[in-house]
């Protein structure tokens, strides 16, 4: 980057080359108002409360500019002079004041801007003590009877169109940076209005963020307006909870309660533009519906008891069980979005405590995994990049991923590419899927034929000699040998399976031999593929073709998981893995701390620990903090299996349908009543703050994991969430972390990147998939602004954008039946039937359904068998 | 639907002459409004729809334009200029006029369905004021014979 040099306030400033005067002014501790102006946007000019003075040098003079200039759309250039306070500047800027004040209502009073207004705040400091105009103020009328004038424009946001002061911050915010078209401005001049478009509402998936980019209190949301005082509260700063993206937050806490959520802006994560899930998703933590005190089944029911009774009889149902059957009697399974504290005291209990490895969190998967773990995929999970390389790639080529859903903020970098630097994208999914409004190329797939499309992909690349050899370091003899053993993969045959048409197979060919830096993303439909292996193998294939293997801005990225997934592989929740990833035989050094620890074999993964339990091998089952019975993808099986186990300990928020099947059910504290860290999918290590006071008697898993430990003789003696992260953090590989506080602030980075091996290329089998002879595959997601089960449902405001499950099924398909939209229908197989009102998608395959897996009501689960691969339904009109 | 399938493939041809869509937001609405005689909320779905782009950017582009008439008008829309120059050669009792003779108050169309008078700013004609603009043609230094005799003809012709 060039350098140049030039004079702000009499100051010597050096800045890069293309910055305007006011990012070299703020880059240096400049103050200069802006209301427009957003670092994230582009800069328009529009409010004009940034002018400067400026003179710049012609031949050997400094020559003043015969006008103020904005410095928000001025570029910084070498040698020049810039007055920001002079009195030419002090009185200009009083001037645009006096001049967006004309209209404004000062109603500060009652608006919820109040306190932390940029308006009020650059009045305050710049602005003038009396006004000239004495015009009636504009209004924009929606009630006769209040001035309030507020207007729902959307689920959860309001507009008071009086207070706006024509930044159009929103707008350009959802248009740039969402690529979303529910805001817009209408009319003009003094009479513009901010309003989503005819018929229409701001329901975006980013919508609230426009409530924090207005510089006034034009826009507020619906869960705070109105309710308190911004000053009596205090922020808190949080990790969100739902996807693996990690977004910083920031609580609004008063009085022990949360109010709202703001972003916490950490640029290399979130860029404090959070998605709504993080934004109104902490309202499940007041819910009725949490659980306040320790429950325990007598005579057939759950009743309350004290934390002791609870304990008590887990501590004699452990003992009675590891003396009938030994510790390997007893097995916990984990959820994904615990803190890593949480999974460190749970490690530490059963393997060191009760000795036993069987504890896993892969809830999801129907199987075992056709491989091993071998270095490929652990590789291939480990994900190098960086959200932040993201916008540095020229191409990306998404698989099997409803990205903008499962890592809405990774979706977002994508875009950011898109807009900045004209990424292309290619999206290709087996239905469509919402980031279509930006991509270059969406091709549909049928269900279930990634193999083929990848392989086949790969084919044509070696076949027709697309790639370049010395880049994907490939030799003929291979080409040809996996030429050879692929043979059933010809463009024919990969076309037919696929349904893309063979010119289009051959143009995403090249686009991707073509592009300089491409990134290969999949997610949650690849993480719960029955051949994920192979389809992870055939992505590192074209990728390594390609040349994108190891790069600043390439290579491949498996995504989706919950806020915490890392953490889990990270800090020991498999049967085969210790804390930080280590194998069995590094266990020496933990020993030291924990105390003896059964490292002869592995514990049992969930399958097997399922099976075992249906042995009788397994007496005595933890869950915690996963609603298995809900989430595992057979209701059927995991109900039988887990009413089989003797004794039973759930450890949740809610009564959850695994709760009601439990002996005894702990209330557990959420994450905004506990200190903790959460590692995001980049593997950065954040940490959250208690914000409010447990709820109840619940107790995080950490706590009650160290209460039990006293029990047993082994206390581990954690008062705080700090005592733990101060044991594991020797772990984390950095000397200056000892202690959570000293987490920076943008989260702990591991500079660990460890490079993908060459293992050549590989040639994959692809396995034809079990299910049953009906006509429809079921597939799932997330719903619209929602994420997982149990938590985002409980939230008011994420209701308000959806509230009710539905089955999607592709138009011509409804008219065949004569469905109309809203019409009951029913998807049937021999695992279970599950009713819901039809909703009509036209770009869906007509022999795919779609259900959204977060309503416990609908159960996708329902309609899951564990003994087949896919999962097909017939449908019935109700 | 309310457009023609005439407009829609005049809207098609005119969004295929640019590099962007959007750039054809403008000659799209002013087909629709020859078509239709105004605009309103669902002909800027339709709009939106005809040239690929989002109704939210057809209807902003819309409004902000005040030529184009948001309401049903008569079959002459008489556009009287109120500014400056117009206005200092009497622009204001012309409309007084047209309004007085016509029986009808700004914005209104006349019981035949023929007329609507409205105020707008400088179409650009100041050294021939005061004018108006009459559907898409200019009269100037008009008086009210003209505007009489105007207004006798478009009735004859109807
Ligand atoms: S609503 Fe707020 S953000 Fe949008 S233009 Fe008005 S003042 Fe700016
Ligand atoms: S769900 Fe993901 S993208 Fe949304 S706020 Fe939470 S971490 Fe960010
Ligand atoms: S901040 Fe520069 S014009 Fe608005
Ligand atoms: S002032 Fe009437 S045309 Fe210019």
């Amino acid at each position: 980057m060039d350098k140049i040099k030039l004079k702000i306030d009499g100051r010597e400033i050096q800045t890069e080359k293309g910055k305007t005067v006011l990012e070299a002014a703020l880059e240096n501790g400049i103050d200069i108002p802006v209301f427009c102006y957003h670092p994230c946007l582009k800069s328009i000019g529009a409010c004009r409360i940034c002018l400067v003075e400026i003179a710049s040098p012609r031949g050997d003079q400094i020559v003043p500019w015969p006008k103020l200039a904005v410095s928000c759309a001025t570029a910084a250039t070498e040698g020049m002079e810039v007055q920001t306070h002079s009195e030419k500047v002090v009185k200009a800027r009083q001037g645009v004041l006096e001049f967006i004040l004309a209209n404004h209502p000062l109603d500060c009073p009652t608006c919820d801007k109040g306190g932390e207004c940029p308006l009020q705040d650059t009045t305050f400091k710049y602005g003038l003590d009396f006004s000239r105009f004495e015009e009636r103020k504009r209004r924009f009328i929606t009630d006769e009877n209040s001035t309030f004038d507020d207007l729902q424009i959307g689920p959860e946001v309001i507009r008071n169109q009086n207070r706006c002061i024509h930044c159009y911050r929103c707008t350009r915010l959802v248009q740039e940076r969402f690529f979303e078209q529910d805001l817009g401005h209408y009319q003009r001049g003094a009479f513009t209005e901010i309003l989503p478009p005819p018929g229409g509402e701001i329901r975006n998936l980013y919508s609230g963020n426009v409530v924090e980019y207005c510089p006034v209190g034009a826009l507020t949301n619906r869960d705070w307006r109105y309710k308190v005082r911004v000053w009596k509260t205090e922020e808190i700063p949080t990790i969100c909870r739902y996807c693996s993206d990690g977004c910083n937050l920031h609580v609004s806490v008063f009085r022990n309660k949360i109010y709202r959520i703001q972003a916490n802006t950490n640029w290399s994560i979130d860029e404090g533009l959070p998605c709504d899930i993080g934004r109104y998703g902490y309202q499940f933590a007041h819910h009725d519906d949490r659980l306040t005190r320790p429950m325990i089944r007598k005579d057939d029911e759950l009743v309350e008891c004290s934390w002791n009774e609870a304990l008590t009889v887990i501590k004699n149902k452990i003992d009675q069980t590891v003396k009938s059957l030994g510790s390997s009697g007893v097995a916990c399974l984990v959820g994904e979005s615990l803190s890593n504290e949480d999974y460190y005291t749970i490690g530490r209990f059963f393997r060191s405590v009760i000795g036993t490895n069987s504890i896993d969190h892969r809830i999801y998967r129907k199987k075992k995994l056709s491989f091993g773990e071998d270095v490929v995929k652990r590789e291939l999970c480990w994900n190098k990049l960086d959200i932040a390389d993201l916008e540095k790639a020229d191409q990306f080529f998404i698989l099997g991923s409803d990205l903008h859903a499962e890592n809405p903020i990774t979706a977002l970098r994508v875009l950011k590419a898109k807009r900045f630097s004209d990424a292309r994208i290619m999206l290709l999914n087996p239905r469509p899927t919402h980031l279509n409004r930006a991509a270059d190329e969406e091709h549909i797939y049928s269900a279930y034929s990634e193999v083929f499309l990848l392989q086949g992909l790969v084919r044509l690349i070696v076949e027709k000699k697309m790639y370049d050899p010395d880049k994907a370091n490939i030799k003929d003899d291979e080409a040809k040998a996996f030429l050879k053993e692929t043979a059933d993969f010809d463009f024919k045959t990969v076309s037919e399976k696929t349904g893309i048409a063979p010119v289009d197979l051959e143009t995403i060919a090249r686009s991707l031999c073509e592009a300089e830096n491409t990134i290969f993303i999949s997610g949650e439909n690849v993480r719960i593929h029955y051949q994920r292996d192979p389809i992870l193998i055939s992505l590192y294939n074209l990728a390594k073709l390609t040349g994108n293997l190891n790069g600043d801005a390439s290579g491949i990225l498996m995504l989706g998981g919950e806020s915490n997934s890392k953490g889990c592989y990270l800090f020991g929740m498999r049967p085969d893995r210790l804390p930080y990833d280590k194998p069995f035989e590094q266990a020496e050094e933990l020993k030291s701390s924990w105390g003896e620890i059964a490292t002869d074999k592995p514990g049992y993964d969930t399958i097997d620990i399922l099976q075992k339990i249906n042995d009788e091998k397994i007496e005595c089952g933890f869950l915690l903090g996963l609603d298995a019975a809900d989430h595992y993808p057979d209701s059927e099986y995991i109900n039988n299996t887990l009413s089989k186990l003797d004794f039973m300990v759930v450890a949740d928020l809610f009564l959850t349908d695994t709760a009601r099947l439990a002996d005894v059910v702990l209330p557990i504290s959420s994450h905004f009543e506990s200190d903790g860290t959460f590692v995001n999918w980049e593997g950065v290590l954040q940490k959250f703050s208690k914000s409010i006071k447990n709820i109840g008697e619940s107790m995080p898993l950490w706590e009650i994991f160290s209460k039990l430990s006293t029990m047993f003789d082994a206390d581990f003696n954690f008062k705080t969430a700090d005592d733990i992260f101060r044991h594991f953090a020797p772990m984390l590989g950095q000397e200056s972390v000892s202690r959570m506080a000293a987490i920076p602030k943008d989260g702990l980075r591991s500079e660990k990147k460890i490079d993908y091996p060459d293992l050549g290329l590989m040639a994959v089998k692809y396995r034809k998939p079990s299910h049953e002879d009906l006509p429809l595959t079921a597939l799932s997601g997330n719903g619209d602004h929602h994420f997982s089960r149990n938590f985002s449902t409980r939230c008011e405001s994420l209701n308000n954008f959806l509230a009710d499950p539905y089955i999607a099924i592709n138009d011509k398909l409804a008219e065949d039946m004569t469905i109309s939209e809203g019409d009951l229908i029913k998807l049937e197989n021999s695992s279970g039937k599950i009713v819901a009102k039809a909703l009509i998608w036209q770009n869906l395959p007509e022999d795919v359904v779609f259900v959204p897996d977060n309503f416990i009501e609908v159960k996708v689960s329902m309609i899951r068998s564990k003994d087949n691969d896919i999962d097909k339904v017939k449908m019935v009109k109700m | 639907m309310a457009l023609s399938t005439e407009s829609i493939d005049a809207m098609k041809k005119a969004a295929a002459r640019y590099p962007q869509k959007r750039s054809a937001i403008l000659p799209a609405l002013t087909i629709a409004y020859r078509q239709i005689g105004y605009l309103y909320d669902d002909l800027y779905i339709e709009v939106a729809d005809a040239i690929g782009v989002s109704p939210n950017e057809v209807a902003s582009a819309a409004t902000f334009y005040t030529m184009f008439p948001k309401q049903k008008v008569g079959k002459y829309l008489i556009q009287v200029c109120m500014n400056i120059s117009c206005g200092l050669m009497g622009a204001e009792s012309l409309k007084e006029y047209l309004l007085k003779v016509l029986n009808i108050k700004e914005g209104e169309i006349t019981e035949d369905g023929l007329f609507t008078v409205v105020s707008v700013e400088c179409l650009g004609s100041c050294t021939t004021a005061p004018m108006m603009q009459v559907n898409q043609t200019f009269y100037e230094n008009l008086n009210r014979e003209k505007v009489d005799k105007i207004l006798n003809d478009l009735r004859e012709k109807g």
